[in-house]
């Protein structure tokens, strides 16, 4: 009698769902589009796709967990260097912080801006609605719905003139190109008056557009005073401090080292030991010096030197590493896709 | 029109073909037959640089660098396996250093996998298995700073490396570490040339595990990716015969091999 | 390594950079490609701060030349801290512009947009290549505008409508990714690339076989191929870019230097040994 254990069970439902993610991916890749579409899948695979990244961004937590748990205890029992990790975890907390801070600050700004995007999106609405047959589509008038926009409108830009009247951050030009936006949409909006809204007109749907257009400056305008303003508040210099101030420039400076290392691998490494290393060393020294500026006091024809190393040699070489690299990854890949396990990748030891 | 189109029949044929050919050789392995695998000293060397850390009571590092899950790590993983357990069996102290927190899910497994085959699950230590960043170079200068305070013995950078695959390789230089690497990227390999003690080059990474192990699933996957690229050499090599009789004799009308991998579904007549 | 890095930059010293084909039949494709209306011109800038250096000065002369041609542009990024450059770069490629055309402007929403950061990496360039609408499938841009809205990206359509894909990054696999997914049944963008010096090597494969059609080389490609703006539009100034690309030359004959130093000492050493070794 064969009993099934659960381990099995899990490892055979994991193959599964391996093998059926892997066979869509791949027979999407290769298959022409009449035959995605004829299955019906082309239309469902964007949100099939934005399921598969939003898995992989779960993967964020696994990593928070893990330096939480190792540094956390090395503070709790302070084991030696506790006060890096304390440092860490100093550094960990307040980035999330101010991120955290920032994120909800930049969702108030979008959620504002939206606000003034709402004009161009429902005029840009009207216009592709009155295209479709109205047999199949239940919406106001017309007139209601062109009334609608004024009202909204209006008010809008009343309510923000009042706003920007007191408000600071931003800068004067910013302001001015705000308050000649706003002039306009109020200018294309009041033009609406002009004309009856039975039925939509070559004529009528020109001002809309009109009215399109301006919007989307308008708000284009509003996004970016919006943006200013809000980079002097405290929680967007902080955020500016942290991630522009220390972690670009410590990634910059890190990468700078290797400026250093190269020269002292260059001192340390770099000797001609053998006919292999000196043929190595030489075509080194063509690369280097058929790129910068200098090359050419020595020699006109070091750039095109240089060309037919890096064409020729250097292609095949490539080429060859990249092949053998590619299908080996190839063969990999096919392993997993079809769950043969070797024992080296499992906790506890198979038959 | 210039470049390749991936996405046509003739691909479809091509990963099609490798299945088979990986599950014939598996067969093959299964039923007995025995694959000559030539020597690769950057592998030899692995139980010399353990070995050397069991004399000087120094820890093991090893590292995937910026290895997310993929193939390039259950490459890595087999020769991981390999060199925990022999750092179980020399009750060493073996630091696993990760950039992924997906991929070190599945290395604390592999790890974890070696100490029981060893008969040493007790020690295991999932501790050893240490997060580093998401951030390259924030790994690099993590990497650095635990290679100098461990006073590493062996260094073992077996997968994919960027441009911080030199200051990693130094850090190791600095404490006198053995250092044995492997990359995909192949422009790395000539930091690692400079720098490590044994350097394997491309697919020897892909090797690598099924050297050290000999594990039969290893095996004929290594047989078949052999046998895969024989077979595209011969299409290179048949490819450049006919393109240069045709640039010689221009009036003969030669298939080109490329036909196979570009001609695109619209083509076909059913 | 220092001073030869500092010399040039605070002195201002620059010297004519060296002639790279490649930059030049990268100029001949950017020159030549034509956009109807409506057509639009996708710029990868998949740099962070590591690789600033080399990736700014490659995406600005690619940016300058685009909308020197009034090629409308979608910047967007693989890479998470590509915001900074996606921001930065083209609002001042646009301000150089606009000091040497006073009369001309280039302004967010006419001349560039930015998509931002889009995860996914080959799942998404899928996706997007096999979108019927890239306008509707970006949905909004970083200001949170949607890019239907914008008129010279209301209605790109398909993928067919981008006309030159540019992928400005130092990062592996990056590249790679933009070569094997963008494109599809009956299309190939005209791909063009700038890298770091040290994936140069790499990248040519891909030149060789023409899925690439250009290629910058590191800084010294951006340096060469301003040069080569600056013969069909003399005003542009690419002073500070032949400034570094020197401080860069002067730091790899440090390099040398130090490789030459590095087997004559030795040499030295043996020869020593032999020629007053034995009466030692």
């Amino acid at each position: 009698m064969v009993t099934i254990n659960s381990s099995d069970q899990r490892a055979r439902l994991i193959g599964i769902f391996t093998f059926l993610g892997g066979i869509y991916f791949f027979l999407y890749f290769v298959l022409p589009e009449s035959a995605i579409s004829f299955i019906g899948v082309k239309d469902r695979h964007e949100a099939i796709s934005n399921g598969f990244i939003v898995i992989g961004a779960m993967a964020i937590g696994l990593g928070l967990f893990n330096l939480v748990s190792a540094h956390g205890t090395r503070i709790v029992f302070k084991k030696i260097g506790w006060v890096y990790s304390l440092a860490l975890i100093t550094g960990l907390v307040c980035m999330l912080g101010v991120t955290s801070a920032q994120w909800l600050q930049s969702l108030a700004l979008s959620a504002e801006q939206q606000r003034s995007q709402i004009i161009s999106e429902f005029a840009q609405r009207i216009i592709d609605d009155a295209d479709k047959t109205t047999a199949t589509l239940t919406v106001p008038a017309l007139q209601v719905r062109v009334d609608a926009l004024k009202l909204y409108g209006f008010e809008h830009l009343s309510v923000l003139e009042t706003k920007l009247l007191g408000q600071r951050g931003a800068s004067s030009l910013l302001q001015h190109e705000l308050q000649k936006n706003i002039a306009t949409v109020r200018e294309k909006l009041a033009q609406l008056d002009a004309v009856s809204w039975g039925e939509l007109s070559p004529g009528s749907a020109t001002l809309l557009k009109e009215v399109v257009t301006s919007g989307a400056k308008f708000s284009v305008a509003r996004g970016a005073y919006l943006r200013e303003a809000a980079a002097t508040t405290t929680v967007q210099q902080l955020y500016t401090l942290l991630y522009e101030g220390f972690f670009n420039q410590l990634g910059s400076a890190m990468f700078a080292l290797l400026g250093v290392y190269i020269a002292a691998a260059a001192y340390r490494a770099f000797r001609i030991r053998s006919v292999e290393s000196a043929l190595m060393m030489a075509a080194a020294l063509i690369v280097m010096l058929g790129q910068i500026s200098f090359g050419r006091m020595i020699s006109d024809d070091m750039p095109a030197l240089r060309q037919w190393l890096l064409e020729v040699p250097n292609s095949a070489a490539f080429r060859a590493i990249r092949l053998g690299a590619g299908v080996a990854g190839l063969m990999l890949a096919i392993r997993m896709w079809l769950s043969i396990e070797s024992r080296s990748f499992s906790a506890g030891k198979k038959r | 029109m210039g470049g390749l189109e991936h996405a046509t029949p003739g691909i479809l044929v091509t990963v099609a073909f490798a299945v088979l050919l990986l599950l014939y050789e598996l067969r093959r392995v299964e039923r007995g037959y025995r694959h000559f695998i030539r020597r690769i000293p950057g592998i030899d060397a692995v139980e010399g640089a353990i070995g050397r850390c069991a004399e000087q009571g120094r820890a093991v590092v090893f590292t995937t660098a910026l290895t997310d899950v993929g193939p390039v790590l259950y490459a890595c993983l087999g020769v991981l396996h390999a060199v925990a357990k022999r750092v179980a069996g020399y009750k060493l102290k073996l630091i696993v250093p990760q950039y992924s927190p997906e991929a070190m899910v599945i290395v604390e497994d592999a790890v974890r996998g070696a100490y029981n085959d060893a008969g040493r699950g007790a020690a295991f230590d999932p501790q050893s298995i240490v997060f580093l960043s998401s951030e390259q170079f924030a790994f690099a200068s993590g990497y650095m700073g635990l290679v100098h305070r461990e006073k590493a013995g062996a260094a073992f950078m077996f997968g994919v490396f960027a441009a911080e695959a030199l200051v990693l390789a130094e850090a190791g230089q600095q404490v006198g570490a053995q250092q044995i690497a492997a990359s995909v990227s192949p422009e790395q390999v000539a930091f690692f040339i400079c720098t490590c003690d044994y350097t394997l080059i491309g697919e020897e990474l892909f090797g690598a595990s099924a050297y050290m192990s000999r594990e039969p699933v290893q095996v004929a996957t290594l047989a078949a990716q052999d046998r895969l690229k024989l077979l595209f050499a011969l299409v290179i090599i048949i490819g450049v015969l006919g393109a240069t009789l045709q640039s010689i004799y221009p009036t003969w009308s030669l298939p080109t091999v490329d036909l196979f991998f570009t001609t695109e579904w619209s083509s076909l007549t059913w | 390594m220092i001073l030869a890095v500092g010399i040039p930059v605070f002195l201002g010293y620059s010297r004519p950079p060296s002639r790279l084909v490649s930059a030049e039949r990268m100029y001949e494709v950017m020159a030549k490609t034509e956009f109807k209306p409506g057509e639009v011109a996708m710029v990868w800038l998949d740099f962070g701060p590591g690789t600033l250096a080399e990736n700014q000065p490659q995406a600005e002369v690619i940016l300058e030349h685009l909308f020197r041609r009034r090629v409308p542009v979608v910047l967007l990024s693989q890479y998470q801290q590509a915001e900074v450059a996606l921001q930065r770069v083209p609002r001042e490629v646009a301000k150089r512009l606009e000091r040497e055309l006073p009369d001309q402007r280039w302004s967010y929403g006419e001349a560039w947009i930015n998509a931002g950061f889009r995860p996914g990496g080959a799942i998404f360039i899928q996706a997007l290549v096999n979108a019927s609408d890239i306008s509707k499938f970006l949905g909004r841009d970083v200001t949170g505008m949607p890019i239907t809205q914008y008129p010279n990206f209301a209605a790109i359509g398909g993928v067919e409508r981008v006309k030159l894909v540019g992928e400005v990054t130092g990062l592996t696999g990056v590249f790679d990714t933009i070569i094997q997914f963008f494109q599809k049944g009956g299309y190939q963008p005209t791909v063009v690339h700038g890298c770091t010096s040290i994936t140069i090597p790499e990248a040519y494969i891909f030149l060789d076989s023409g899925q690439l059609k250009g290629l910058l080389e590191g800084i010294a490609g951006a340096a060469w191929y301003s040069e080569v703006l600056k013969q069909h539009y003399p005003k542009s100034d690419n002073t500070k870019l032949l400034v570094v690309n020197t401080a860069l030359s002067a730091a790899h004959l440090v390099i040398i230097l130090l490789i030459v130093i590095g087997n004559l000492v030795p040499l030295y050493q043996l020869l020593r040994q032999r020629l007053w070794g034995s009466h030692g």
